[in-house]
């Protein structure tokens, strides 16, 4: 890994690592192709499953594939912020000394991260998006690569603390594992005997941020960004060319950071599909899963159960790769007005 | 240095490309922008046409088709003055070679002249994956051929409608329009030579309905000298009566037809059968006019409709001529405006029929002419039976008067074709009946009244019996006015009138 990484071997990198991860976490190819993302973004991603499904595993084997420090931190609702983000102690005879705390790592598993209370979130929170720890006005930064991969308890229940719309904004994707299916099962019950920490080292420290790197200088067509901006726009309910579904249950729609995640994201996306652009599939592949967690439904769409899949479902059904002729919405305003009101 | 220098080489390459691929497009888009136009201009067709079909609209006309094509042009320039920019081109091989916007993105990067490393490396990946392409990959036909089919499926459903809405005005209406302009493209280029008029066939015989007359005013003439003069008086008037009421039944058929061909003459069904009304050829319009009933099932409903409000209006105009032939021409109108087929056939068969019967009623001008001749070398009755001629308001003489047209002389078989008889003639009563002359206004004029102006059309046609219009009183000669019969009838006229019968220098 001494030789520089050029930007025509990063596909067949990223390639590489993703048929790695994919090799040990069987069935989840979204959620590994989603990690990725996330990390080759320089973001952060939250996952929502059901306990046993392999999140751990999928970080302890990302960490190996990168060579890179791993640690996880388990939220109990007694969990300080110094717990996660390190203290002073008294050294005899040497004054106070910085202990950094777990999150001083490259790669960081915050287990059931709304069990903690607002104010461990917030360290958290804090730390991620600001790549420092500040403690006793000293600040401390973190080491790069940082990444973090939170999970969080999808039961309601006492004890909870669900996190607030701000600080899910600071999660580049959000991530939903689903049980694997029959033939998934029955490949990890013949693994059962394996020993999964054996995972092959694929990229070092250096090649990983070249990575990113590289991915932040993928260029987007001006087309295509505009595909990304007028879907972002069309999850705003007070636009008038909003779907009816986000018109009559989205409560706000996305923030421009939004935006920018979902360029940064389709970025990544791009890489890992071995090209050096960003294209429409790429926006419409990442779309729901940087969306989810910044779309805020309305009580009655909670009421109807609706689920925020299926609004970003339809503003993707909605919003064309190509924008509308401009005589066309001139003639078309009346009948989609129609349309609406029928509907 | 370097690096510029490569960057500069992969977008001429890039550009080099994308080149022939961008006349293909511009190509397709021509292709594609004028077949649309033509499917849109021809479904405007159908829709006319279909429209025509119901009875809703007017057959589409030549106008209507110069427009159709005349679009072609104007899509055609719009699509040349119009061709696709470089970008355009590229998102277009990205969409139909599904290249995941690369060749776009690059072409983009080489407008901005980006030259970072994934720049670079975006410039040369879109190159190769473009170098490695077939243009049938990135510019597809299948759009112009399937448009290419629309069109053609388009083009032939639309004629056969328009034939089908020709069908209103006969089998071949429908392609009126176009024999039309190829009969003004040939005329322009091949312009139709005047060719001598046959002269017209000869008539060595005399209508069998005058023979008989013919022979007593022959017998009259040999035998003047037994008989005494009130006798000899008696039986030429009796004669010119013979003649008048002859010369009468036939100008009443002659006016039932020629207002049977003007009624036909506004419909293009019945044009044909008109013609040949006004053509005198009777018998061949009794034949048009079974014909036309025998395929009465190819009118549409339109043609229907009209061939029998034509038949209705000229059954009220045939009624006071003809009371038979209006009988049958109602009998063909009710026919036409249902839906029965067969029974339109028969009441055409039978109108036909009827038509040719009432052809065969009409006695020609000349024989008419030729029997007037004779009577008029009897001498002394001839203002007599003239007077009771001169309700039939002949044309021969004075041609030029429109009044005289439309009745007995609407012109002999093989002349020009006579013009319905007008609101003059219809006042001066009911045909077939003789007139008093008393009741018809006098050109001598109201009480000794000056005479009148030979130049001025008059309201009764000056008298004759004769068509051979060659003669003086056709060209010129003096005018004869009918007066009342009671009235003296000054001795200069019969002068006239003689020197006009009898020395055959009038005629």
């Amino acid at each position: 890994m001494s030789r520089p990484l050029g930007l025509a071997e990063a596909p067949a990198l990223a390639a590489a690592l993703e048929a790695t991860l994919c090799q040990l976490l069987v069935g989840q190819q979204a959620v590994v192709r989603g990690v990725l993302v996330a990390l080759l973004a320089g973001g952060h991603a939250l996952l929502e499953g059901p306990p046993g499904v392999g999140k751990t595993m999928l970080v302890r084997a990302l960490a190996r594939a990168l060579a890179l420090r791993f640690c996880r931190i388990v939220f109990t609702p007694d969990l300080m912020p110094a717990d996660i983000l390190g203290t002073h102690v008294l050294v005899d005879g040497h004054g106070f000394r910085f202990v950094p705390g777990p999150v001083f790592a490259n790669l960081v598993l915050a287990d059931d991260i709304n069990r903690a209370p607002p104010r461990t979130q917030a360290a958290l929170l804090e730390a991620m998006q600001e790549r420092t720890v500040t403690v006793a006005g000293t600040p401390q930064p973190l080491p790069a690569p940082f990444f973090v991969l939170a999970t969080a308890s999808a039961a309601e229940g006492e004890g909870l603390y669900p996190l607030p719309e701000a600080q899910l904004d600071r999660f580049l994707l959000e991530l939903r594992l689903r049980l694997p299916p029959e033939a998934a099962l029955r490949v990890v019950a013949a693994r059962a005997g394996e020993d999964a920490t054996t995972v092959p080292q694929v990229l070092d420290r250096t090649g990983l941020l070249t990575l990113q790197q590289y991915v932040a200088s993928l260029p987007v067509a001006s087309y295509v960004r505009d595909y990304a901006v007028r879907l972002i726009l069309a999850t705003r309910p007070d636009q008038p060319g909003a779907p009816a579904l986000v018109q009559r249950y989205v409560r706000y729609g996305a923030s421009p950071r939004a935006l920018q995640a979902l360029e940064a994201a389709a970025r990544a996306h791009a890489l890992l599909e071995g090209r050096f652009n960003v294209a429409f599939s790429d926006v419409r592949r990442v779309a729901p899963a940087v969306l989810r967690h910044r779309l805020r439904l309305n009580v009655e769409a909670d009421v109807q159960g609706l689920d925020v899949d299926g609004v970003v479902a339809a503003v993707l059904a909605a919003v064309p790769e190509e924008p509308p002729r401009r005589g066309l919405p001139v003639l078309t305003r009346p009948v989609r007005r129609w349309l609406r009101r029928s509907v | 240095m370097h690096l510029s220098w490569r960057a500069e080489s992969a977008a001429a390459e890039l550009e080099q490309l994308l080149a022939p691929l961008r006349r293909r497009l511009w190509w397709q888009r021509g292709a594609q922008l004028v077949l649309r136009t033509l499917c849109f201009a021809l479904t405007a067709l159908l829709v006319l046409a279909a429209l025509a079909v119901g009875g809703l609209a007017p057959a589409p006309g030549a106008g209507l088709l110069l427009a159709v094509l005349a679009t072609l042009p104007v899509a055609l320039a719009v699509a040349l003055l119009r061709p696709p920019s470089l970008l355009a081109t590229a998102r277009c091989i990205d969409r139909y070679a599904r290249l995941d916007e690369r060749v776009g993105t690059a072409v983009e990067l080489v407008c901005a002249r980006a030259s970072h490393p994934a720049a670079r490396a975006q410039l040369a990946d879109a190159t190769a994956r473009l170098r490695q392409l077939r243009p049938a990959e990135a510019v597809p036909l299948e759009g112009v051929r399937n448009d290419l089919l629309l069109a053609g499926g388009l083009a032939l459903i639309s004629a056969g409608m328009v034939l089908l809405a020709g069908l209103a005005d006969g089998v071949p209406g429908g392609l009126i329009p176009v024999r039309r302009l190829l009969d003004t493209a040939v005329a322009l280029v091949n312009p139709p030579r005047e060719e001598p008029r046959a002269p017209a066939p000869g008539r060595s015989q005399l209508d069998t309905r005058l023979a008989p007359l013919l022979q007593q005013l022959e017998a009259l003439r040999t035998n003047a000298a037994g008989l005494s003069p009130e006798e000899l008086a008696a039986q030429r008037a009796a004669a010119a009566q013979q003649l008048a009421e002859l010369a009468s039944a036939s100008r009443a058929q002659q006016e039932a037809l020629a207002e049977l061909a003007r009624a036909l003459q506004g419909t293009a069904a019945g044009r044909e059968v008109a013609e040949y009304l006004l053509q005198g050829e009777y018998a061949r319009a009794g034949e048009a006019l079974t014909t036309l009933g025998r395929e009465n099932d190819q009118l549409s409903l339109a043609g229907r409709r009209q061939l029998a409000e034509a038949l209705r209006q000229a059954q009220s105009a045939v009624q006071p001529l003809s009371p038979a032939l209006a009988q049958h021409i109602q009998r063909a109108s009710a026919a036409l405006s249902g839906r029965d087929y067969q029974r339109t056939a028969r009441a055409l068969g039978e109108l036909g029929e009827a038509v040719a019967q009432a052809g065969r009623g009409v006695i020609a001008q000349s024989d008419l002419g030729a029997l007037g001749e004779a009577l008029s070398a009897q001498g002394e009755d001839i203002d007599a039976a003239l007077a009771a001629l001169g309700m039939l308001g002949t044309s021969g003489a004075g041609g030029t008067d429109r009044g005289a047209q439309g009745a007995l002389g609407s012109g002999p078989p093989g002349t020009a074709p006579g013009a319905a008889p007008d609101a003059q003639t219809a006042r001066l009563g009911v045909p077939g009946v003789p007139l008093p002359l008393e009741s018809l206004p006098s050109l001598d004029g109201p009480p000794s009244s000056a005479p009148p102006d030979p130049d001025r059309p008059s309201v009764l046609a000056p008298l004759s019996l004769g068509t051979t219009t060659s003669g003086g009183a056709a060209q010129g000669g003096e005018p004869i006015y009918a007066s009342g019969e009671t009235a003296p009838v000054p001795a200069e006229r019969r002068e006239v009138v003689r020197g006009y019968f009898g020395t055959g220098g009038g005629r």
